[in-house]
């Protein structure tokens, strides 16, 4: 995925402070296509352990010792969906690190948070 | 609604890379898929006749297993009593060796005595089964396949949600507009989106419910040591929510009798409890597992319209008992989180509301590989180099490529399926494995249609494979019609509903590939000289 236009990153498009009345500054653009293989590589890897965390806490409370029946196989059907989510979403950081701090940060304090909850 | 453009070219690129990576995968797994619908009636059309089989009487059905397993002690392992015979499977009980490849009916000729013949089952709908499940990737390794259709299935929810994001900026202006006239790249992004638009839970579901097909087994490794710690098996064989099976409610429990004496619950008997538990359930066959063995079951598959079923509807029983060991699939008695399973696979396998929603998945499926044709499109039009002033330009390679590409394995599929099936008639009584030559015609024809593709060029290559798909296609009731008009030449013409419904549904395919042949022909000649698809290009 090349870059097709010239990014706007770092142009001054805000209004002068004193101007209260008009709305909040533009939000700046970033060339988001920067870094896609790193991006992506997050979204794939953080995506799926954060789907599998979240099937863990989805398993709360007695995630080893369940007696609800057919609850685990719902626990595998969660997987997916929020896989794709986070998948979707690796796109929307500015560059691969920050994707790989945030949905990396997301997954250690979502497995710190399980193992804390499920003992 | 408003996005920023940073936003809306990222997801373009997203869109654009994974519909070109997935597109042409998909097309033929929603082309297999639509026909996967239908695949028992298909299986329907090419099954050889099986006049010496009197189907069975399901009072006497009990008599039948006994007699039979004394006969052929082997059959225990596994046993399917057919109770709603097809032109594939007549209603007497069988079984197949462990390689599959040979089939074993049994029954009682009119005199009451036990009957046995062999022959050679039809695969076919195992076969379009699984050229769904892998798209004909990896042709021989199913599991990798599935597995490869996984990531396929990933790529293919990116490119839904990365379509949705970039539609939604002109999404009210867009939506009922099919901007028909000189810009055909238009009307083909208006059609692109519609069709992609209104059948987008269809395709979020079928998206999503591929990706659990295919990586279950992985992730429930996985879950087994992050969440069970090992111990997953004790989910896994929780015993379902407990039903009590009518006719044993009223009598007291008989001691067990010892393994060498005891007999089988009738069939009759089991069925009458299940029509007593669940009305609307109407049995399509009964499937014995290890009779006189450790763990004897019997699995009693059937459906009913009214609920939304899990493939299909089923109890398991304890065949010489009587007793319900898992009747959560009952149709009725399906409770809790596995009402929720039920739906996630009724919504992939259109197990639901009958022949209606059938019809409905089959046209979705269609709309869906047209969907997947038309993205092609659209990318092989975004990059055609177009005439300026003096002449036609030449195409770059990417772009003659991926035209040729796009004919060849679309209308391969398309060919080969219809081909194949067609040939299961021809090929009968002359080969000895007629499954592994459907197979074999199906490769044959897919891959020569995407070699004539790339000879011929894209454009002359669509006309003359849409001419040869329309063929193979009207091949399917024209054997039909010889085997009815003239028997000696071996073939034959079933005529259950299912076989006719499938000449029908073929005769109409024939007639809109043909028409399709013509329009793209017109196109090739009429059309602007420096499209890909104009015959000066070829």
């Amino acid at each position: 995925m090349k870059a097709t236009r010239q990014t706007d990153a770092g142009r001054h498009t805000a209004a002068p402070p004193r101007e209260r009345s008009r709305p909040a500054r533009k939000e700046q653009e970033y060339d988001l296509t920067k870094g896609w293989a790193g991006k992506t590589l997050a979204g794939v890897l953080c995506g799926l352990a954060i789907a599998l965390i979240a099937s863990g806490l989805f398993m709360l409370p007695n995630a080893k010792e369940n007696m609800v029946y057919d609850k685990y196989q719902i626990a595998m059907w969660i997987v997916p969906p929020i896989w794709l989510a986070v998948l979707s979403c690796c796109y929307l950081f500015r560059d691969a690190l920050r994707a790989w701090l945030w949905l990396g940060g997301i997954t250690v304090a979502g497995f710190a948070l399980f193992k804390g909850l499920a003992g | 609604m408003k996005i920023r453009a940073d936003i809306l070219r990222i997801y373009k690129d997203v869109h654009t890379w994974t519909g070109i990576i997935a597109g042409l995968a998909l097309f033929v797994a929603f082309y297999a898929g639509a026909l996967t619908v239908f695949k028992h009636d298909l299986a329907a059309w090419v099954a050889a006749p099986t006049p010496e089989t009197r189907a069975v009487d399901i009072g006497q059905a009990g008599h039948l297993i006994e007699q039979t397993l004394q006969a052929r002690p082997e059959a225990a392992r596994k046993l399917i009593l057919t109770l709603r015979a097809t032109d594939a499977q007549p209603g007497v009980l069988s079984w197949k060796n462990p390689e599959g490849t040979r089939q074993y009916l049994s029954t009682f000729d009119s005199s009451g005595k036990l009957r046995i013949t062999e022959r050679e089952p039809t695969a076919v709908a195992d076969l379009i089964d699984n050229l769904h499940r892998t798209a004909g990737f990896v042709p021989g390794d199913l599991e990798l396949g599935v597995l490869v259709i996984g990531v396929i299935a990933m790529l293919y929810g990116l490119a839904l949600v990365s379509g949705l994001i970039i539609l939604l900026p002109t999404l009210v202006k867009d939506m009922f507009a099919l901007r028909l006239g000189k810009n055909l790249k238009l009307m083909w992004k208006d059609a692109h989106n519609a069709i992609g638009l209104f059948s987008l839970p269809f395709h979020i579901v079928i998206a999503l419910t591929t990706v659990v097909f295919a990586f279950h087994d992985q992730i429930y490794d996985i879950q087994d040591a992050l969440i069970y710690e090992g111990r997953m098996i004790e989910q896994w064989t929780m015993p379902a929510p407990p039903i009590a099976a009518p006719s044993l409610a009223a009598k007291q429990p008989e001691p067990r009798a010892d393994a060498t004496t005891r007999r089988i619950v009738a069939p009759s008997a089991i069925l009458a409890d299940l029509r007593t538990l669940s009305p609307g359930f109407k049995p399509d066959y009964m499937q014995y597992y290890d009779l006189g063995g450790k763990r004897p079951r019997v699995w009693v598959h059937g459906t009913d319209a009214n609920y939304m079923m899990r493939y299909d509807g089923f109890a398991i029983l304890d065949p010489y008992t009587g007793e319900i060991i898992n009747g959560s699939y009952l149709p009725g008695h399906t409770h809790g989180w596995t009402s929720w399973l039920a739906v996630f696979f009724a919504l992939h396998f259109a197990t639901f509301g009958g022949a209606t929603v059938q019809w409905i998945y089959f046209l979705l499926a269609i709309a869906g590989a047209f969907l997947f044709y038309s993205g092609n499109l659209l990318w092989i039009e975004s990059r055609r180099r177009r005439a300026i002033k003096h002449g036609i330009p030449e195409q770059k390679t990417s772009v003659r490529v991926m035209s040729a590409l796009t004919v060849g394995v679309c209308l391969g599929c398309i060919a080969g399926v219809s081909a194949s099936l067609a040939a299961g008639k021809w090929l009968h009584g002359l080969v000895d494995n007629l499954n592994t030559w459907h197979v074999a015609v199906y490769y044959a024809v897919f891959f020569l249609s995407i070699a004539w593709a790339f000879k011929r060029g894209a454009a002359r290559a669509a006309v003359e494979l849409l001419w040869a798909c329309a063929a193979a296609t009207a091949a399917i009731p024209l054997t039909s019609l010889l085997g009815l008009l003239l028997p000696f030449t071996g073939l034959w013409a079933n005529m259950s509903p299912s076989s006719i419904g499938v000449d029908i549904g073929a005769l109409v395919g024939a007639a809109c590939l043909s028409w399709m042949a013509i329009a793209t022909s017109r196109r090739q000649r009429h059309g602007q000289a420096d499209s890909v698809w104009a015959l000066a290009r070829a």
